[in-house]
This record gives C-alpha cells, sequence and structure tokens, in this order.
C-alpha cells in the first residue's frame, strides 16, 4: 500500500490524457498527487500532472514505496521499502535523507555544546580538563560547520530545485546518491573514533603546528583530517552536480532569468564550494602527508609553513560562511512573499545582492591573518573587501525590510522564523563590522567578541534560515503541517535562548576573555553561568522541535494540497502565483 | 512546449553502486589511518562499484535525460576545459620553473625546460584533436583524449625524473614537497579528467545522448578552474616568502 496524495479523479484526468499544461505565471490546476511539486511549480505552472490510473498513487517523497505483489512476503515488502530509500537516486527522497544526516550531526554538534557550556558554567575545572575541553570544542566546530550548515540547503536544494526548474532529477543522480553517503559516513568515522578515544584537539581550524604530530600526537588528528576531507569532496561534488542540473538540466520553459531565488541562492553556493572546495581538499591532503611522511608543507621551521594552512583554509572556510547563508537568503525570499502577501521588492536587487556577497566572499579571506603579520597592502585589501561585501548583504536585508512594509504580515512559524533571521543576522552583520577594522580586530582576535560574531552568523542566520524552511516546505513535502503552538515555542525559546547565551559574549569579548580556553577568571562567572543556562534553553527548543515532527508525522492529520492556504484563507487573502521565489503574491 | 512527467519517488530506478562507493570512504579512511590492509578492502569496493555504476548509467533509462541545444554547448565545454588545460601548462612551464628559481637555486639555470615545452605544446594540440575528432566523428573523440592526456603526463614525467636526477627530490625541504605533491595530483587529475571526458564521449557517440555529457564537461570546466586558483596561490605565497627556505 502506498500512502495517499491521489484520487481517483486526477487519475482519470491522467488516463484520458487530459494533462494540463499551463502556461507560466498561470494558476495551476492543482490536483492531491504530487504536492510538493504542484507547490513549487505555482509560478511555472508545468510539469503538473495527475496520476495515472492503476500505478501506485504515490506520497510526495514516497513513504512508502512500490505496490506489493501477491506473491511477495512480508520481508519482501520491507525489503523493497527500505531499498527505496537506502538506495534510492530520487532527487527528493535524497534530499530528505541529506536533511536527516545534517540534523543528525546537528544534534551531535549541539550536545559538544553543552558539555563545553557545562563546564564554563563556573570557573575552574567543573566536568572535564583542558585537553578533554579542546576534545569537545573540536567536534561541536567540525559538525555544526563542516557537516551540517555546508551541507544542509544542499539538501533541501535536492528536493526543491530539480522541480523548481523543471528538471526530472539532478544531472548526476547516482553522484548525488554518492554525495550523501560521503558526508554521512564521513561525521561517522569521526563520531566513531571520538568514542573510540581518537580525539582530535586542535580545533575545528586545526593550525599546524597544532594539529601537526608534534603537538597532535595519536589518530585523532588523522581521523579528522578524513572525515573533513571525505565532506568536502561530496558536498564539492554536489556543488558541481547542482551546476550541471541548473545550468543544463532547466526545462527550456524555464530561462535563466526567470529562475525563481531560491534556486538562484543554490546556483551562487553552489559556485563558491566549486571553487573554494578543492582548497580545502588541498590543505588537508598536505596536512594529513605532513603527519605521516615527512612533508614540509606547514612545518613551523619554513615559510610560509603555517600560513600557507590559514591561506588554504580560509580561502574555503570563509566563502564556505556565504555557502551557508545565500541559500538561507533565497528560500527566506520564498518565505516572507508568502507570509507578508507581498513579492520580494526588487527580484533583481536580491539577486545581485546574492552574486555580489558570493562574489566578494571569495576575497575576503584575509580578515582572519590580521593577526599573521599581513603587508599592509594585503590587510587593506581584506578591510576593503570586507567592507564590501557588508554591501550586498545589507541591499537584500533592506529589500526585504522594504517589502514587508506595506505587506500583510502573517505571523506564521516559518515567519517568525524569517523575522527572526533578519533581526539576529543583521546583529551579526553589524559586530562582525567591528571586526573589520584592522585594529579592533587585533584586540578581539582571540576574544568571545568572534565567538558571539560567528554565532549570530552562523545560529541566527544559517539556522534561523533553516527552521523557516523546514517549518514551511514540510507540510507541502509531508501533508502534514507541524503543530503551530510547538513551532512558536520552539521559536521564542530558540531566540531568547541564543541571545541569552551570545550576546553577553560581546561583552566578554571587550574584556578580553580568550575563547577556546576551558576556565577564566572568576570575575565572569556569572556572565557564563547565564550563558549555559541559555545554551540549555536553547536546547530545550531543539527537543520541541524533534518533538513536533515526530508528533506530526505519527499523528498529524493530513491537511490539503497546499496546507499554506489555510492560513491564507483565514485572512481572506486571495494568491496568484508568482514567478520568483515559488510562491504566491497578494492579489 | 515540453510536458514532463509528475513527480514519482519510485520511477528512478534505485541503485546501490553509490552506497557502495560511499561504503568504501570509511575503509580508505581506516587503510590510511590506522591499518593498511584496509586499503585493499576499500580498492575493492571502489573496482565493485565503478563497474557497476557505468553498467547503470548506460543502460537506455539515460535517454530520458532532457537535451536541448546540446551540441552546441557540448563543443563550447570542449574548447573551454581545452583552454582551462592550456592555462595549466603553460602554468607547467612558468610557475614550476618560477618555484624552482625561487625555492631551489641550485637548479634553476634552465627557465625552460624542453620537456615543459614539449608537454605544453602537446596540450595544446590535444584541445584542437578532440574538439577536431569530435567533430568528424565522436567516436574517435576519447581516443585522442586519452592518447594526448598519456603524452603529456610522459613528458611531464621525463622532466621530474630529470629533477630527481639532479637531486632535486621530494623531501628536499618543503620547495620539494610543493613541487612534487601539487604536480602529481594536478597529473592525476588531468588524467581522470581527460579519461571521464573520454568515457562521456564514448557514451555520447554510442547512445547518442547528449544532454548529461555536456554536464559533465560543465562540471570538468569548473573543477579544473579550481585546480588552477588552488595552483596560483600556493606558488604565489611560496615566492613571496622568497623560497620557504629552512630557518
Amino acid at each position: 500500500m502506498s500512502t495517499m496524495c491521489g484520487s481517483g479523479r486526477s487519475a482519470e484526468r491522467w488516463a484520458s490524457g487530459a494533462v494540463r499544461r499551463t502556461r507560466r505565471r498561470s494558476v495551476v490546476d492543482l490536483t492531491p498527487s504530487g504536492r510538493l511539486m504542484l507547490s513549487l511549480n505555482l509560478m511555472h505552472g508545468a510539469h503538473i500532472a495527475a496520476m495515472p490510473s492503476g500505478l501506485p498513487e504515490p506520497s510526495v517523497v514516497g513513504i512508502v514505496a512500490a505496490p506489493d505483489g501477491a506473491a511477495d512476503g512480508e520481508w519482501n515488502r520491507r525489503w523493497r521499502a527500505v531499498r527505496a530509500w537506502v538506495f534510492t537516486t530520487d532527487p527528493v527522497r535524497a534530499g530528505v535523507l541529506w536533511i536527516a544526516a545534517s540534523m543528525l550531526f546537528f544534534f551531535f554538534g549541539g550536545l559538544a555544546a553543552l558539555f563545553m557550556r557545562t563546564e564554563l558554567a563556573a570557573p575552574g575545572r567543573t566536568i572535564m580538563g583542558p585537553e578533554e575541553y579542546l576534545g569537545w570544542f573540536t567536534l561541536h566546530g567540525t559538525f555544526m560547520i563542516f557537516f551540517f550548515a555546508v551541507v544542509v540547503f544542499f539538501g533541501i536544494g535536492s528536493a526543491v530545485v530539480p522541480r523548481l526548474i523543471g528538471a526530472n532529477n539532478m544531472a548526476f543522480p547516482r553522484l548525488n546518491a554518492l554525495d550523501l553517503w560521503l558526508i554521512l559516513l564521513g561525521g561517522s568515522i569521526l563520531e566513531l573514533g571520538f568514542l573510540f578515544g581518537q580525539k582530535p584537539i586542535a580545533g575545528w581550524t586545526s593550525y599546524p603546528p597544532l594539529s601537526l604530530g608534534g603537538f597532535s600526537p595519536g589518530l585523532g588528528q588523522d581521523w579528522w583530517i578524513w572525515a573533513v576531507g571525505l565532506e568536502t569532496f561530496g558536498a564539492t561534488m554536489a556543488g558541481g552536480n547542482f551546476l550541471a542540473t541548473i545550468l543544463r538540466s532547466r526545462s527550456p520553459d524555464v530561462p535563466l532569468r526567470s529562475m525563481p531565488i531560491p534556486v538562484w541562492g543554490i546556483l551562487f553556493s553552489s559556485v563558491l564550494v566549486v571553487i573554494a572546495g578543492p582548497f580545502l581538499l588541498t590543505a588537508l591532503g598536505f596536512l594529513w602527508l605532513d603527519r605521516n611522511f615527512g612533508t614540509w608543507f606547514f612545518a613551523p621551521e619554513t615559510l610560509p609553513g603555517p600560513l600557507l594552512w590559514q591561506d588554504l583554509f580560509w580561502f574555503y572556510s570563509h566563502p564556505a560562511t556565504y555557502v551557508m547563508i545565500i541559500p538561507a537568503f533565497g528560500f527566506l525570499s520564498a518565505v516572507l512573499h508568502r507570509f507578508s502577501g507581498r513579492s520580494v521588492l526588487s527580484t533583481f536587487t536580491v539577486i545581485m545582492g546574492m552574486a555580489g556577497v558570493a562574489l566578494f566572499g571569495l576575497l575576503v579571506w584575509w580578515h582572519h591573518m590580521f593577526t599573521t603579520g599581513l603587508s599592509s597592502a594585503a590587510g587593506l585589501f581584506a578591510v576593503a573587501m570586507t567592507w564590501t561585501v557588508a554591501l550586498p548583504s545589507g541591499v537584500v536585508i533592506l529589500s526585504w525590510i522594504a517589502s514587508l512594509r506595506w505587506g500583510r504580515i502573517h505571523f506564521t512559524t516559518p515567519m517568525l522564523f524569517a523575522l527572526g533571521f533578519i533581526l539576529m543576522f543583521t546583529v551579526g552583520g553589524a559586530n562582525g563590522v567591528f571586526l573589520s577594522f584592522l585594529p579592533f580586530d587585533v584586540y578581539a582576535h582571540d576574544t568571545y567578541w568572534v565567538i558571539a560574531h560567528f554565532h549570530y552568523i552562523i545560529f541566527g542566520g544559517t539556522v534561523l534560515g533553516l527552521f523557516a524552511a523546514i517549518y514551511y516546505y514540510f507540510p507541502i513535502a509531508f501533508g502534514r503541517r507541524l503543530s503551530e503552538p510547538l513551532g512558536k515555542w520552539h521559536f521564542w525559546l530558540t531566540v531568547v535562548g541564543i541571545n541569552l547565551t551570545f550576546f553577553p559574549m560581546h561583552y566578554l569579548g571587550l574584556q578580553g576573555m580568550p575563547r577556546r580556553i576551558h576556565d577564566y577568571d572568576a570575575a565572569w562567572g556569572g556572565v557564563n553561568m547565564a550563558e549555559t543556562v541559555g545554551a540549555f534553553i536553547t536546547a530545550v527548543a531543539q527537543l520541541l522541535f524533534l518533538a513536533n515532527l515526530a508528533v506530526t508525522l505519527v499523528r498529524g492529520r493530513p491537511g490539503r494540497d497546499d496546507p499554506w492556504e489555510e492560513a491564507e484563507a483565514d485572512r481572506g487573502t486571495a494568491t496568484r502565483p508568482s514567478p520568483r521565489t515559488g510562491t504566491e503574491e497578494a492579489a | 512546449m515540453t510536458e514532463t512527467r509528475p513527480h514519482r519517488p519510485d520511477s528512478w530506478p534505485w541503485s546501490g553502486w553509490p552506497a557502495i562507493a560511499g561504503l568504501s570512504a570509511p575503509f580508505l579512511a581506516w587503510g590510511a589511518v590506522a591499518w593498511r590492509p584496509m586499503l585493499f578492502v576499500a580498492f575493492g569496493l571502489m573496482a565493485i562499484a565503478a563497474v557497476g555504476w557505468i553498467r547503470d548509467a548506460t543502460v537506455p533509462q539515460q535517454r530520458t535525460q532532457r537535451v536541448s541545444g546540446t551540441h552546441v554547448v557540448l563543443a563550447g565545454a570542449l574548447v573551454l576545459a581545452s583552454s582551462l588545460f592550456y592555462a595549466a601548462a603553460l602554468r607547467s612551464i612558468v610557475a614550476h620553473d618560477l618555484l624552482r628559481q625561487a625555492t631551489w637555486p641550485a637548479v634553476a639555470s634552465d627557465l625552460v625546460n624542453v620537456w615543459t615545452l614539449a608537454s605544453t605544446v602537446i596540450m595544446l594540440a590535444a584541445g584542437v584533436a578532440v574538439w577536431a575528432a569530435w567533430r568528424i566523428g565522436g567516436v574517435i573523440a576519447p581516443m585522442v583524449a586519452v592518447l594526448f592526456a598519456l603524452a603529456h603526463l610522459v613528458t611531464l614525467g621525463v622532466h621530474v625524473a630529470g629533477l630527481a636526477a639532479e637531486g632535486f627530490v621530494p623531501w628536499e625541504g618543503p620547495a620539494g614537497s610543493l613541487y612534487y605533491w601539487l604536480t602529481g595530483i594536478h597529473g592525476f587529475f588531468v588524467l581522470l579528467g581527460t579519461t571521464a571526458l573520454a568515457i562521456t564521449a564514448w557514451y555520447a557517440a554510442r547512445h547518442g545522448v547528449r544532454g548529461p555529457i555536456a554536464g559533465a564537461a560543465l562540471f570538468l570546466a569548473w573543477t579544473v578552474v579550481a585546480w588552477l586558483i588552488v595552483f596560483a596561490l600556493v606558488y604565489a605565497r611560496v615566492v613571496e616568502f622568497e623560497g620557504s627556505r629552512i630557518i
């Protein structure tokens, strides 16, 4: 049996050949089957049809797989159901698995953060010593950056992009599946190595010489190199796959100029990861050779030595921040559009803003190296580029705000997360501008100010943007809306938690509290305790999200084809399709 | 006006080969990090996955991919990839010797080595030859691509052997480390990329399918761009420090 999303009427229409082919930008004749595709294609009005009579009526993501033959036993049916997911080449299923794998690492990374915050709750040794702290710190940063934030939007992209551009699948469906496996297994070997006592302690940036054999003996650092290498290899190939899909597999009805904003977001993100990914792969390869075969790439006895690692590492890892955030820009544009009833003020401006962020994002890696003795010319270049990259980001934010100004805002959970994104990301951008001033950076570089900036961008930006996208697309994909009350609890607790955790870090940074250290001056004990409480509030909020997911998947009531229409009906807002955000626009 | 089908998750054939290829990755890491015999397991799994993957990818199912204006784009992509190879070859003349001059003055007497020059000429010819072969008959193109790639690597190998005979070896300090590993990785990448192009060109000629092929060419071109930037950055950084000599 399959889960139901189809109907007899639609099957008859399909069988009779009455597949509706509408013109782009026209209203699509909705049918129950293929909710996700239908909703995603509202702005294109194409590629939608009812399901054939006599064939299985699939759920959107095919929770239950193929029809069962009479001769098949229970085990065969189970095997087919498992196989349909584990060995899938379908972009939507792969995307769902990808998101699930990324979220798994998000929760592992979050667990590590809780251990760290518990240690930092009071000065002195609380639950762990310095080496254990460095281990958890490394695990937290590695999981959150490489295995969650960089790749999670590619999961959403896999599920959404092919249909937004009228493609049947990714250009390379098997490569898409392989990328998923590389990321999942890469993270797993790091986690297993850690559990078996092989802890990397050089941090997620793994600067030499700390990451070389002399300071990081044992195999933990080697496991880290291979785990991150597998993830980066998978992400780079995924970027290439998205490029090929978007540039070559689009429907002829979807010219480049008509692509929805979320697709542009994935496109720019893919360009970044494909250009920058090999840098980190190269650096990881060199580091492994230095540790195991006596080469001299990063040896501290040489020049540039360790600085070469920083060049290569940051040439990838700074653009990686934009790989995380630019797709969020795209999906947020869709959410803001849908729940404000107004299209983005200037689609062209937003797309150009994202392009500017991507372009200048490639040129700012030196601002991570202000304290390494850069020449004044290089330092000035980094400062100028960092200021420049703030401009297109600001343009995007202002476009959103201007769009909201005359809209009828509907405070659904995804909209709340989207608004939270705007606020938190703006705070993160503003405190980042401080760091772009070279003299201030020299003072604050190794302090908690950087932690505050980074987490406002990543948690306040990427994570809130991700939740906005999940809350928005989940009912479209699964036909069941996540609980709004639980969602709103999730949002408010998250916002309170992250602000309680990260805002006081500005103060600690200005006071000079060093980062990456498990101990600190007793005078900062109260503030640190407050931050730890904030971290646990944030964790409780994420548990609410998990509970929301579980309850909705098990007990959720199937809704309409496009569940968000109910919300719009409640406020009496008619909608018409918009070609650029994958949503509908108030008439 | 084209019609496309509704999304049906089960309409895409399942394939275990990506999972097996992915499974080889932890074994590869295990072998590299802790226990060398695991490398054999990893390579075995990779070989199995590669064979199965290629068999999977050559079934007529692939013909369902959409095709539009691909011939022109494919030719453009091949020319683009070839021109990037030219740039890589020019780098092999200038950058390598620049690096040697800056980092290892003992062997910096010959700015342009005859073997790197030959290697560059071969790559210059390769781009035109592969493109021409594709226009004449698709089946010839893959053979031409592989032959030229091999010739490029052989001439480069002769050059490297000469350097080694002079005493410029990988473990001779940072210059050796950079020179040999970057050149080796680059050579591996060129061979792998050319082989991939050759396979896809053969596949295109055999099945008359062009959509995925152009995608493959684009994919390769993008990654080649990335490698060029890696080289440029590393060399510029090393030369900036005038030689990364041991201090």
